[in-house]
C-alpha cells in the first residue's frame, strides 16, 4: 500500500513536484557568443562551465548563477550594480570578469578569466610548505585536479594535450592543458616564498578595497594557486551579490555558510552586518597566513561548530609559532615573534585593533621579509589582561546564539532518536533562519514578520532544553534572544529573558562581572525603549559604575554605557546631561582610537546630533562633518554611516537657512538609499522629504520643473 | 510504446550476474538518486560516484540471497538502507579532516533520522518523475515536450508559449494535460511495480 500518492494524482501537486525536480543531467546554458564546453564544478552559488568564446576563441570559465539566489528586484539590481564594480577590477592575482548576463533560460551569470590550478587549500595538502615529509623532491602527489572553485567532478579525460610548466608568470587564460601526471613538490615553498605569495594574495585584495569592493568570503577555496604558483583571488564580492538580497538567500547558504564559517571575521559572526567592511576581509587574509604557516586553523581543531565560534569569538588564537611546534613536522619552524605579531593583529577581535586595509598587511609583511621592523605592535600586557577577563564574554549575536541553540538541539536529537517528524522540521526552520541571518547583509533593512518571532520562541524552548549544563552559553544566549525580542518590540519576552541571563549569571560569576554589567546593560536599554526612563537609568548607571570597577576607565564598553546613558538622557529631554555624558564618550573614543576611527565617528555624530536639540548649530555642523569625512574615509562607498550623516549635516543646514548648500548632499544621500534599498524603504522616504524640504526652502529650484526663480 | 524492464525483472537480471546490461540499467535509473542522496548528506561529487560504487558492489552481494518479499518491505527501504551505510562509511574512511570539514560534518551528524527520510522521501519522488519523463521523452514530439517545459514546468505564459512553438492555444492546454495525465499514470505504474 502507497501512504502518499496525491502527489502523483493531483495535477497541481505534480506540476510543483515537476519545477523541484532535478533532471538527471541538466543541459548546459546556452550563452550568446561562448560555446558552453563542459561542467568544471556545481555549488552552492551556481555551475561553473568551461566555455569558449566565439571572437576569441579563448577559454573562460562561465559561472551560471542559481535563479533562486536572487529572484527579487532588489537582490537582481545589487547583483547588477556589484557585477559593474567587479568588472572593473583589473588585477593580475584577481580574477578577471570578463562580461556578465543572462543565459537564453534567463539565469545570470558571469565570464571569468579560466585559471588552471587549485584552490589554495588543496594547493597546500600537495605542495605546503610543511608536508610531514620535508624536502621530498620529485615524488608525485595526487593528478592535479582542473579546477575553477574546488575540484571537478567526474571524468578525466577531457583535456590532454601536455604542455610545458611555465617557467614563471601567470597562467594565461587562454591555457587549459595541463599534464595529468606527475608532479613535483615546489621547491620554492620556503617560508618566505609563502609569505611572498600571501604579499601577492594582500595586494590583489587591496586592489579591489580601493575600488570599493570588499570579497566577504574570502577562503582558501577562493584563492586558486596555478602552475606558476601565483595566486588568483575568484569570486570578489560574489557572495555578497548572489546572497545579499531577499529571501530566497537560503538557497545558496545552505550550501556554503559553513565553508564560510571557519573564516567568517567576529563581526559576521555576530550577524552584525553595519560593522562588516573592509577590516573583515582582513581578518580573513590573517586566517588564510595562519594556513599558510601552520597548515591549520586558529579556531579548526574546535570539536564542534559551536565550539568554533565561541573560539573565534572569545578566544585568542595561539600564535603561529605555538600552532607550529604543535603540529610538528615540516621543514624548520622559522616564526618569530614579529611573526607572530603580524597574525595576530591581523586576528584582532575588534576590527580596530587589526591592521586597517590589507595593504597596512602586506606592507607589515614585507617589512618582516626585509628584517625591517614592523608597524604591529604587540598587545600591551594591560590589554591581555583584560582579554583574559573577557574570555568568557557573551557570544553576543543571535546568529551565534541560534547556532549554538541549534547544534545543541541536534546533538539532543541523536539521543532521542525517534523524535515527530514536525519538532525535526522546527529544528531545520531554526538552522536555515540561522544561516539566513548568519550571512544576512542588512537584517535591519530586511522585513521582521512573524516567523522570526516564532523562531525565536522556539529558540528560548530549545534553549531551556539543550543547555541546561551550560549556564554560561545560556545566559548569553538568553541575553542576546532577549536583545532580539527587543528589537521586534516585544518588551516582556525580552525582559523574561534577560532577568534569567541576569539571574545565571549571578549565580556563575558573582555580582561583580562584565557580563553581569551586560546584562544590566540591556535591561536599561529594553526598559528605555519602553520610556521608563528612570529605571532605565539606574540599570544603565549601575552597568557603567561596574564596568568601571572592573575594566577601567578606557575600555570601549565604558563608552558604550556613557554612549547609552547619554542617548537616554537626550531622549528625557535632560539635554544638559546627555550632552556632558557624550562628550565624555567622544572623549573616550578618541583616547581609545584616534580620530580616524568609525567608532569615534558616531560619538561625534551623537554629539553633534545633541548640540543641535540645544540649538548650538555651528559646533554641530563642524562635528557633522567630522564624522562625514572620517566615515567617506574609512567606510565602504555604501555604508548606512554615511548616508545618514549625509543626511544629518544636509537637514541641519537646511534648517539654518543655507538650503543650497545642503542640498548635494541630501541629493547624494538619496541616491546612495535608493541604489540600496527598495523604493518604499521608509529610509528612502524620509530622505526624499528631506531633499524636498530643501527646495522648498526655497533657494533651490526644483530641477525637473524648471522655475524660472533666480 | 517501448516498455521498461520492470524493476522485478530487472532485480532478477541482476541477481543472475551474467547481465551487465541489467546493471547498466539499474545504474541509469537510481544512479541520480543515490548521488542526489549521498550529496545531499554532505558528500564532495567525487565521493558520491563512490558511494554509488559501494552501493552497486554491496547489491552484487546480497542480491543472489535477495527475495522479494513485500511483507518484509519494499525494494526501497531496502535500497535506503545500503545508500545510508555507504554515505556513513565514506566520511569514515575520508582523510583528517580540516578544520572546516569538521564543521560540516558536526553538522552532518545532526542531520536527524526524520531530515534523512525527507530527503530519500524528496529523491525518490524525484527518481520516480524522471523516470516518468523518460517515456515522455518518446511518446511526445519535442516541440510538444518544450512547449509543455515552458509553460508548465518554467511557468511562462501561454499565450508567449502557443506563439513561441506555433501552436494553438487549445493546443498548449491539451498538451499541459495530456503529458500530465500521461506522467500520472506512468508513475502509478512504477509504484505499484515497485510493491
Amino acid at each position: 500500500m502507497q501512504s502518499d500518492s496525491s502527489w502523483y494524482q493531483d495535477p497541481d501537486a505534480l506540476v510543483t513536484a515537476l519545477r523541484r525536480v532535478r533532471p538527471a543531467r541538466p543541459p548546459p546554458p546556452q550563452v550568446e557568443g561562448y560555446d558552453v564546453l563542459d561542467e568544471i564544478r556545481s555549488g552552492g552559488q551556481g555551475v561553473v562551465y568551461l566555455g569558449r568564446q566565439h571572437s576569441t576563441k579563448r577559454l573562460v570559465a562561465i559561472k551560471v548563477l542559481h535563479e533562486r539566489a536572487m529572484a527579487s528586484d532588489v537582490a537582481r539590481r545589487r547583483f547588477e550594480r556589484e557585477v559593474d564594480l567587479v568588472c572593473g577590477l583589473r588585477h593580475p592575482h584577481i580574477v578577471t570578469v570578463y562580461d556578465s548576463g543572462r543565459t537564453m533560460e534567463q539565469r545570470p551569470y558571469l565570464v571569468m578569466e579560466f585559471i588552471e590550478g587549485r584552490p589554495l587549500d588543496q594547493w597546500i595538502n600537495d605542495s605546503g610548505p610543511w608536508p610531514p615529509d620535508p624536502g621530498t623532491g620529485g615524488t608525485s602527489v595526487p593528478p592535479v585536479l582542473l579546477s575553477q572553485e574546488v575540484r571537478a567532478g567526474g571524468g578525466t579525460d577531457r583535456r590532454s594535450p601536455a604542455t610545458e610548466p611555465r617557467p614563471h608568470g601567470l597562467t594565461s587564460s587562454d591555457r587549459a592543458t595541463r599534464s595529468e601526471g606527475s608532479r613535483t613538490r615546489d621547491p620554492r615553498l620556503d617560508p618566505d616564498a609563502v609569505l611572498r605569495l600571501f604579499t601577492r594574495i594582500c595586494d590583489a585584495v587591496s586592489h579591489a578595497h580601493q575600488r570599493g569592493v570588499i570579497h566577504r568570503d574570502l577562503k582558501p577555496s577562493n584563492i586558486l594557486i596555478d602552475e606558476a604558483g601565483e595566486p588568483h583571488v575568484v569570486d570578489f564580492g560574489i557572495a555578497r551579490a548572489a546572497v545579499g538580497g531577499g529571501n530566497d538567500s537560503r538557497f545558496t547558504l545552505t550550501d556554503q555558510f559553513l565553508g564560510t564559517l571557519a573564516y567568517a571575521s567576529p563581526e559576521q559572526l555576530r550577524g552584525d552586518p553595519a560593522a562588516i567592511d573592509t577590516r573583515s576581509d582582513v581578518y580573513a587574509l590573517g586566517l588564510i597566513l595562519y594556513l599558510l604557516l601552520t597548515g591549520r586553523l586558529p579556531h579548526g581543531s574546535a570539536a564542534s561548530a559551536a565550539e568554533l565560534v565561541r573560539s573565534a569569538l572569545e578566544q585568542v588564537p595561539p600564535p603561529p609559532s605555538v600552532a607550529r611546534r604543535e603540529r610538528g613536522g615540516g621543514r624548520p619552524a622559522r616564526i618569530d615573534d614579529d611573526l607572530d605579531t603580524i597574525v595576530l593583529k591581523a586576528l584582532a577581535k575588534e576590527p580596530q585593533r587589526r591592521y586597517q586595509s590589507a595593504d597596512e598587511l602586506r606592507r607589515d609583511v614585507e617589512h618582516y621579509l626585509r628584517g625591517e621592523p614592523i608597524d604591529a605592535k604587540r598587545d600591551s600586557a594591560a590589554y591581555v589582561l583584560r582579554k583574559l577577563m573577557l574570555r568568557h564574554k557573551a557570544v553576543s549575536g543571535l546568529a551565534a546564539a541560534l547556532l549554538l541553540a541549534v547544534v545543541g538541539f541536534g546533538a539532543g536529537m541523536s539521543l532521542l532518536y525517534e523524535r515527530a517528524r514536525s519538532e525535526a522540521d522546527k529544528a531545520r526552520q531554526i538552522r536555515l533562519f540561522l544561516e539566513d541571518t548568519l550571512s544576512s547583509v542588512e537584517p535591519a533593512e530586511r522585513g521582521r514578520d512573524v516567523t522570526v518571532r516564532e523562531v525565536l520562541d522556539e529558540a528560548v524552548h530549545w534553549a531551556a532544553v539543550a543547555l541546561a549544563d551550560e549556564p554560561e552559553i545560556e545566559a548569553s544566549i538568553r541575553a542576546t534572544i532577549g536583545n532580539s525580542y527587543r528589537a521586534l518590540g516585544r518588551h516582556a519576552e525580552a525582559e523574561a529573558q534577560v532577568q534569567r541571563s541576569l539571574e545565571l549569571r549571578r549565580a556563575r560569576f558573582g555580582d561583580e562581572h562584565p557580563e553581569v554589567a551586560h546584562s544590566l546593560n540591556l535591561l536599561g536599554l529594553l526598559d528605555r525603549d519602553r520610556g521608563r526612563f528612570e529605571s532605565a537609568e539606574q540599570w544603565l548607571r549601575q552597568g557603567l559604575a561596574m564596568r568601571r570597577r572592573l575594566l577601567g576607565d578606557d575600555h570601549p564598553d565604558v563608552g558604550f554605557s556613557l554612549n547609552n546613558l547619554g542617548l537616554l538622557m537626550q531622549d528625557a529631554g535632560r539635554l544638559d546631561e546627555a550632552r556632558q555624558l557624550l562628550f565624555e564618550t567622544l572623549q573616550l573614543r578618541r583616547r581609545l582610537y584616534g580620530d580616524e576611527h568609525a567608532d569615534t565617528a558616531m560619538a561625534q555624530f551623537r554629539l553633534a546630533e545633541c548640540l543641535r536639540l540645544q540649538g548650538e548649530m555651528p559646533p554641530a555642523e563642524q562635528l557633522h562633518r567630522a564624522a562625514l569625512a572620517t566615515r567617506r574615509t574609512l567606510l565602504h562607498a555604501e555604508h548606512p554611516d554615511i548616508d545618514a550623516s549625509l543626511e544629518a549635516l544636509g537637514s541641519l543646514l537646511v534648517a539654518a537657512g543655507r538650503a543650497r548648500e545642503a542640498e548635494p548632499l541630501l541629493r547624494e544621500c538619496l541616491a546612495l538609499r535608493q541604489r540600496r534599498l527598495p523604493p518604499d524603504h521608509p529610509r528612502v522616504t524620509a530622505a526624499e522629504q528631506a531633499l524636498d524640504q530643501c527646495r522648498q526652502a526655497g533657494t533651490v529650484p526644483a530641477d525637473a520643473e524648471g522655475a524660472g526663480q533666480p | 510504446m517501448p516498455t521498461p524492464t520492470t524493476h522485478i525483472t530487472l532485480l532478477a537480471k541482476m541477481a543472475d550476474g551474467s547481465d551487465a546490461a541489467a546493471w547498466r540499467e539499474f545504474c541509469d535509473r537510481y544512479g541520480e538518486l543515490i548521488r542526489a542522496v549521498a550529496r545531499r548528506q554532505g558528500l564532495q561529487a567525487a565521493d558520491c560516484d563512490d558511494v554509488l560504487q559501494d552501493v552497486l558492489l554491496e547489491l552484487s552481494r546480497v542480491l543472489p540471497e535477495f527475495r522479494y518479499d513485500p511483507a518484509k518491505g519494499r525494494f526501497r527501504s531496502y535500497l535506503k538502507t545500503i545508500v545510508l551505510r555507504a554515505v556513513f562509511r565514506r566520511f569514515r574512511q575520508k582523510r583528517p579532516l580540516t578544520g572546516q570539514e569538521a564543521v560540516e560534518r558536526v553538522v552532518d551528524v545532526t542531520a536527524d533520522d526524520a531530515q534523512i527520510e525527507r530527503v530519500w522521501e524528496e529523491e525518490w519522488r524525484d527518481y520516480h518523475l524522471r523516470q516518468a519523463m523518460r517515456a515522455i521523452e518518446v511518446e511526445f514530439s519535442p516541440p510538444h515536450r518544450a512547449a509543455f517545459q515552458a509553460y508548465v514546468v518554467e511557468g511562462r505564459d501561454a499565450h508567449e508559449t502557443a506563439e513561441r512553438f506555433g501552436l494553438s492555444l487549445d493546443q498548449v492546454y491539451q498538451i499541459k494535460s495530456r503529458i500530465l495525465r500521461r506522467l500520472s499514470g506512468l508513475i502509478e505504474q512504477q509504484v505499484n511495480e515497485e510493491g
